[in-house]
């Protein structure tokens, strides 16, 4: 590293003296250092006679990003899961839709569940500034 | 953006013209803010599902994710979300929701012949990340 830059010490840490580890923030990681969200929103999508539920998200990010993905579904409003966790409705919720798949494009990417008749789905997401 | 705020350029580029790409740092994009992270352990006893509940309270719908360590199957490993294995006879499947109040991360072992993934008991070390930001 060029002796120029920015570094952020963890608490109880000298910033002069820190290792990599040790701190919160530094120049020297490079573009991945912050992991900054370049685009989040969210979507919402119903099936009306059981079948596919796909989401469309168009982004003009140029590169496929990093994502995160949550969801709702209406079977169970109270409750937000990590996608693509909840194929197996471990949580008592078996005739909740399933997430089944997820591409990524530089362009866009598409989200897709199985739904029974009048399910209906929101997600959140977060794009990030880092390529996959 | 407006003409406030922080911007670091990776080394290079001038910091005054470069691209978001070829930024360290812009605070034009936020970070997700980490909260807590903490580790909890579900004892795997046979097939079944085994869930655990961490409060959180915040009253909101937190950003999380979560890794599971499977031991000794795969102690070096950190599974993200996800953890798959098949050729057991059936399948180990993860779940997770997080309520305005708790996080709920279930693991379900349903090897046909019992104990063909794991001799059980067996631990299942989950490692997890509770974030300010709101999902709702």
């Amino acid at each position: 590293m060029a002796d120029y830059g920015l570094k952020i010490s963890q608490d109880g840490y000298d910033v002069k003296t820190a290792s990599d580890t040790e701190l919160v923030f530094s120049s020297k990681f490079g573009t991945y250092a912050s992991m900054t969200i370049a685009v989040s929103g969210t979507a919402n999508k119903g099936s009306v006679s059981g079948e596919q539920i796909e989401f469309s998200i168009n982004h003009s990010l140029g590169y496929t990003p990093f994502i995160l993905i949550y969801y709702r579904t209406s079977v169970n409003q109270n409750n937000w899961q990590w996608f693509p966790l909840g194929l197996e409705s471990l949580l008592g919720h078996a005739d909740s839709p399933d997430p089944i798949f997820l591409n990524i494009y530089d362009d866009h990417f598409t989200l897709n569940f199985w739904a029974f008749a009048g399910n209906s789905v929101i997600i959140k997401y977060y794009l990030f500034n880092v390529s996959v | 953006m407006t003409d406030y705020g922080i911007k670091i350029s990776i080394a290079g580029q001038d910091v005054k013209t470069a691209t978001d790409e070829q930024m360290v740092l812009t605070s034009k994009f936020p970070f997700l803010k980490a909260y807590a992270q903490g580790s909890v352990t579900l004892t795997i006893t046979g097939t079944g599902i085994f869930s655990t509940t961490v409060t959180h309270n915040f009253g909101y719908y937190p950003v999380f994710v979560h890794y599971a360590v499977v031991d000794p199957a795969s102690p070096s490993e950190r599974w993200f979300g996800r953890f798959g294995a098949t050729g057991v006879g059936g399948s180990i499947g993860i779940d997770s929701n997080t309520t305005t109040s708790t996080l709920t991360i279930a693991w379900e072992d349903t090897s046909v012949a019992p104990g063909a993934f794991e001799t059980y008991p067996y631990p299942v070390y989950l490692y997890y990340y509770l974030f300010y930001d709101k999902l709702a």
